[in-house]
């Protein structure tokens, strides 16, 4: 399947100030992809770029096959882009809101009743449709923000730190709905800083820092890479350092670390010995009971730390 | 005393490093100087060329202080209200009265200087003739007073309301009723007899003799021996620090619980209680809707609008009825002639507020993200806002039904004026052109709300107008004049043309950076 969003090359200069310097990358369809920087690095600058709000300088664009220099009414009509402030008039009540912007897509008023009642529904803000939204909480605005993006059923779903200022809850809710969305067939591409909700959520992910691209691929990908020597996360019925004494002297094992805190276990093996499925079976061999075995991935913040550089941008 | 004044401090050492302020200043000294030499040149065409100058800048400065100061000062607390940083300055150990100063005085200051100015350059219109330095200092002291009256009107509103706009609505309604107060309280004083004349009567000439603009033209009369201190002077000080003593009284009041920026009005209120018992749908025109909502104010407002102006123009005919002419056909020339002068001025402030609203709350950019052209939404945009005017345009054909064959013949003769033709269009050219400038600065300009962005376009136009005209009057070009006002067309409509490009052009960038 093509890609739904095609970045190449592209550079954005403001004023004097380099935005983006020359990333690429690609988004596949109906994938949950996530867009992580550091403050100043272009994430929103890159969303704009991909939204058709501003036309890139240097490099190409393209989003469902159309170039965003050329075609801005048709990706348009297949995105909603949800930005990182809140943008909403204030003044008209939820419902209003959202009939005003499904009239302006150009829905009839029978089509209009049925979306705004489904976008209603999805984003469980139905019984308060006759809300003025200045009224409302940051989270419930934040849904009413993502009704109002759903309005034109759109393809692909550019999301600008939806997440951000959300207490537990809301954030929780939000994902749930960003997780139903991709369960539709939707394209979303989300900025955040929240990385663990990233990693749960997410199939692929971009990382970017000053400009430029520093990672682009699979989520799994980017969590195992650097782990050249395979590390498995055990726990087994004995004490923390009976386990050690015991893990060290199975084949092919070259460390066992205990985690703090924790009756885990961190056990690096050489795989031109060993590999995963001989290491369980050894486990069991000797005797131990297996409370929990599992691969050891870096999480997304330590892949973050690892490929983004220290301090800020000038 | 240090801790009281850091924010003043603070913003003055900023104002003094900025260019902007100096620039403007010095724009306007070098204006005034360039007037006089225009006055000089031409002395033999006038009997007091001092007079006529200085008259004309005290008038500019009357209603820059009046209508661009008001909002300029309302803006004081209202502007940390909208961005929701009371708080935080409160936490940081700012106090009330450190803030109210610290938002206040620079402002003054500010406005101060931009008058404090031109004094010099006034002064050497005495040499021109027909003014006495006297005057001049009289009138500067109408001026510093009605500032400072302005000044703390425009506080004390900014303190009371939550909004900016609020605040210059408060500000200017009291102005406004304190211009039209006088008149009224004269006709009630002719009306009635007795103590409630007498109060009536006594209280109009109260206010009026307090008033800025009835005092500079008494000092400009000829022949007046102006006093420096007068009744004006005193009541505007004394009003004012009235005012600014209320403001620090009901600071904490006012300003103890942040709101969400934008307010929900009345109408809203009302148009949410009728959509709950019968939701009202939007039509074919979204965009036109929802701008006939929220700047025309939607129906109710609208069918308030024009009994409001309705009501006026007949009372306007009530009382300036002459027993020898018809009723309807003098409702008719007041409905028309009201009409035309208020649609002049709701025009500039609908040119004014069509985008502010949208850019101030950054809801432009998830406009601009609907499938049309940015063309399309700010054609669309304009339109909604032109609704505001449906009041005015059906007095006026009421006025033009009740005028009936008076109006067809004016019209029929007007058009046989080629002269006075292409005046008229020489002048409407130049609205049009005041109205892109007056969009342009509302969209440019961090003050742009709608007083400060007509202001600056009134000014613009009359500062340029004048020195255009300055030149012809210096080439002596009074002959052949239609042809320089054909010109004069030609290079406003060129200029209202490009500047039309230059506001797409500039509604796509803040499109990308809201």
């Amino acid at each position: 399947m093509d890609p739904v969003i095609e970045i190449e090359n592209v550079s954005h200069l403001f004023k004097q100030h380099r935005a983006l310097d020359g990333i690429s990358f690609q988004v596949s369809p109906e994938s949950l992809h996530g867009f992580v920087g550091p403050n100043g690095a272009g994430k929103t600058t890159t969303l704009k770029l991909i939204c058709t709000l501003l036309k890139p300088q240097v490099g190409k664009i393209r989003v469902f096959g159309h170039d965003v220099r050329n075609n801005v009414k048709a990706i348009r009509r297949r995105i909603g882009y949800m930005p990182d402030h809140f943008s909403m008039y204030r003044q008209m009540t939820v419902f209003e809101y959202l009939d005003f912007f499904a009239a302006a897509y150009g829905f009839t008023l029978k089509e209009r009743n049925r979306i705004v009642a489904d976008v209603l529904a999805l984003t469980d803000m139905d019984v308060r449709k006759d809300d003025f939204i200045q009224g409302l909480s940051r989270g419930m605005q934040q849904r009413v923000s993502l009704a109002r993006v759903l309005v034109n059923d759109p393809d692909l779903l550019l999301l600008d730190e939806p997440a951000s200022g959300l207490d537990p809850r809301a954030r929780i809710e939000l994902m749930e709905i960003l997780r139903e969305l991709r369960r539709m067939g939707k394209t979303i591409f989300i900025s955040s800083h929240i990385l663990s909700e990233l990693a749960e959520l997410c199939d692929s992910v971009t990382i970017i820092d000053r400009g430029k691209t520093k990672y682009s691929g699979p989520m799994e990908a980017l969590l195992d890479q650097q782990t050249e020597t395979p590390t498995y996360r055990i726990r087994v019925d004995l004490s923390a350092e009976e386990t050690e004494t015991q893990l060290s002297a199975l084949p092919g094992v070259l460390s066992v670390e205990g985690i703090e805190g924790r009756s885990d276990v961190r056990v690096k093996i050489d795989p031109t010995i060993t590999d995963g499925n001989q290491l369980l079976s050894a486990i069991i061999a000797s005797g131990m009971i297996v409370m929990h075995f599992g691969r050891d991935q870096r999480h997304l913040n330590e892949a973050f730390m690892d490929l983004t550089e220290r301090g800020v941008r000038s | 005393m240090n801790r009281i004044l850091a924010l003043v401090k603070r913003a003055l050492q900023t104002d003094a490093r900025q260019l902007r302020g100096h620039v403007i200043r010095f724009l306007l000294g070098a204006f005034i100087l360039w007037m006089l030499f225009v006055y000089q040149a031409t002395a033999g065409l006038s009997t007091a060329p001092g007079l006529d100058l200085f008259r004309s800048v005290m008038v500019c400065n009357y209603l820059a202080i009046t209508i661009a100061g008001t909002a300029f000062f309302s803006s004081a607390i209202t502007e940390e209200k909208e961005e929701r940083t009371l708080g935080l300055l409160r936490m940081a150990g700012v106090g009330s009265t450190s803030l109210i100063l610290g938002k206040w005085i620079p402002r003054l200051i500010c406005a101060a200087l931009l008058l404090s100015v031109q004094i010099p350059f006034n002064f050497l219109s005495v040499t021109l003739g027909g003014v006495l330095w006297q005057q001049v200092v009289a009138c500067y002291l109408t001026l510093f007073a009605h500032l400072y009256l302005v000044g703390n009107l425009g506080l004390l509103a900014s303190v009371l309301m939550s909004s900016t706009a609020s605040a210059c609505g408060l500000a200017f309604g009291i102005l406004i009723a304190l211009f039209i107060l006088p008149m009224l309280l004269s006709v009630l004083a002719m009306e009635t007899s007795g103590f409630i004349s007498q109060a009536a009567s006594g209280l109009a000439n109260a206010i009026q003799s307090g008033s800025a603009q009835s005092q500079i033209s008494e000092i400009l009369a000829t022949g007046a021996n102006p006093a420096m201190w007068n009744f004006q002077i005193i009541s505007n000080l004394i009003v004012g620090t009235v005012f600014l003593i209320t403001s620090w009284l009901f600071f904490d009041v006012f300003t103890r619980n942040e709101k969400e920026p934008g307010s929900i009005g009345l109408f809203d209120r009302l148009r949410r209680r009728r959509n709950m018992t019968r939701r009202r749908r939007i039509g074919s025109y979204p965009i036109i809707w929802k701008d006939f909502q929220f700047i025309g104010g939607g129906r109710i407002f609208i069918l308030l609008k024009f009994g409001i102006y309705f009501g006026l123009a007949v009372a306007i005919t009530f009382f300036s009825l002459r027993t020898n002419r018809d009723i309807a056909e003098m409702l008719g020339g007041v409905l028309f002639g009201y009409s035309i002068f208020f649609l002049f001025i709701e025009l500039a402030i609908v040119s004014a507020r069509v985008f502010r609203y949208e850019l101030q709350e950054k809801t432009w950019s998830t406009l601009v993200m609907l499938p049309r052209s940015i063309r399309e939404i700010a054609y669309a945009k304009v339109l909604g806002g032109l609704t505001t005017t449906l009041p005015l345009f059906a007095c006026m054909f009421l006025g033009i039904i009740l005028l009936g064959e008076d109006f067809w013949e004016g019209l029929g003769s007007l058009m046989q004026e080629f002269e006075a033709l292409l005046v008229i269009t020489y002048l409407l050219l130049q609205y049009l052109l005041g109205l892109h400038l007056s969009t342009f600065c509302s969209i440019v300009a961090k003050w742009g709300v709608w007083p400060v962005a007509i202001s600056m376009a009134a000014f613009i136009m009359i500062a340029s107008n004048m020195v255009v005209i300055s030149f012809f009057a210096l080439a002596g070009a009074s002959d052949g004049w239609e042809a320089l006002v054909v010109i004069g067309c030609m290079i406003t409509g060129g200029i209202t043309l490009a500047l039309h490009h230059m506001i797409g052009d500039r509604l796509q960038a803040k499109a990308a950076e809201s």
